[in-house]
């Protein structure tokens, strides 16, 4: 029942458990094994896709570290399964989720952030200031940057709840019009929904995106 | 302290300022500069302590008696 905008939203399961979270475990059977030998279409289009955000991130690691990039593939795919299973009918969306994206971008920049604090002091406090700084802006620079660092895991989760709930609720918005008479108007709004699921598709992956780069931006500041 | 350094590529070691020559700078600025690593870092060192400095200064401040 739609008791408000934002209900489609709320967690909640009719046998006593939040089996909602479930979704969370459906990239588990999405993700192609490979077992086989050969390659399916699938597993093509996944291996590709992985591939070309492998080779942009491993430009930041040094040739001995380059696993560490397969974490962030990783967390790529996650959260792109997570975000394209959200836009499946009656499917929750569970990086909509503040609890959900916190979750993944808070253990991030703690690691690298208390890492770089312990280990790398003196790296840590000259790149708050940016080289070349006018000597009148250097103490604003460094609160600037003080303050960004201390916001980015924030950020981080909000842009990718915020959306994700958008995305949502615009569709949202957009059907609960429908009860039209108008049959021009009917197929109008159709056509609007269908624009609107290939741009939330677009979202889905892009955000994603964004989400991986930045925590490999942020990782190669420490 | 362990070097962090061989994790990232030469390309973030230019961009944090290893390649300035430090020696081209004299008396107050080879300390504090925005070049060299060490000058950045006294820099944001010396714009926390004025903060704190100041926020001291204020807590201290003698109170006006009503």
């Amino acid at each position: 029942m739609m008791t408000n905008l934002f209900s489609v939203f709320d967690p909640s399961s009719s046998l006593g458990l939040a089996l909602n979270w479930f979704s969370l475990a459906l990239v588990m059977f999405l993700i192609p094994l490979g077992k086989s030998i050969g390659q399916s279409r699938g597993t093509t289009v996944v291996s590709w896709a992985v591939k070309k955000l492998y080779n942009e991130m491993k430009v930041l690691f040094s040739k001995n570290s380059n696993m560490v990039a397969v974490l962030f593939s990783a967390l790529f795919l996650f959260i792109m399964i997570n975000n394209m299973t959200g836009l499946l009918p009656y499917v929750f969306t569970a990086t909509s989720h503040l609890v959900v994206t916190l979750s993944l971008a808070f253990p991030l920049w703690i690691g690298y952030f208390g890492f770089g604090w312990v280990n790398n002091l003196k790296w840590m406090l000259a790149h708050l200031m940016p080289q070349g700084t006018p000597w009148l802006l250097m103490p604003f620079m460094v609160v600037i940057e003080s303050v960004s660092s201390l916001i980015r895991p924030s950020t981080l989760a909000v842009r990718l709840m915020a959306n994700m709930i958008a995305g949502h609720l615009l569709l949202i918005l957009v059907s609960s019009s429908v009860t039209v008479l108008n049959l021009m108007v009917f197929w109008g709004i159709v056509l609007a929904q269908l624009l609107l699921v290939i741009l939330e598709v677009a979202v889905a992956i892009i955000q994603a995106y964004v989400l991986v780069i930045l925590s490999v931006l942020y990782s190669s500041e420490v | 302290m362990p070097n962090c350094f061989f994790l990232f590529s030469d390309l973030t070691l230019i961009m944090a300022g290893d390649n300035v020559d430090p020696s081209q700078f004299k008396g107050l600025s080879k300390h504090f500069n925005s070049q060299t690593i060490h000058g950045r870092a006294n820099v944001t060192l010396a714009t926390y302590a004025g903060i704190a400095t100041i926020y001291i200064l204020y807590k201290l401040r003698p109170k006006k008696k009503q």
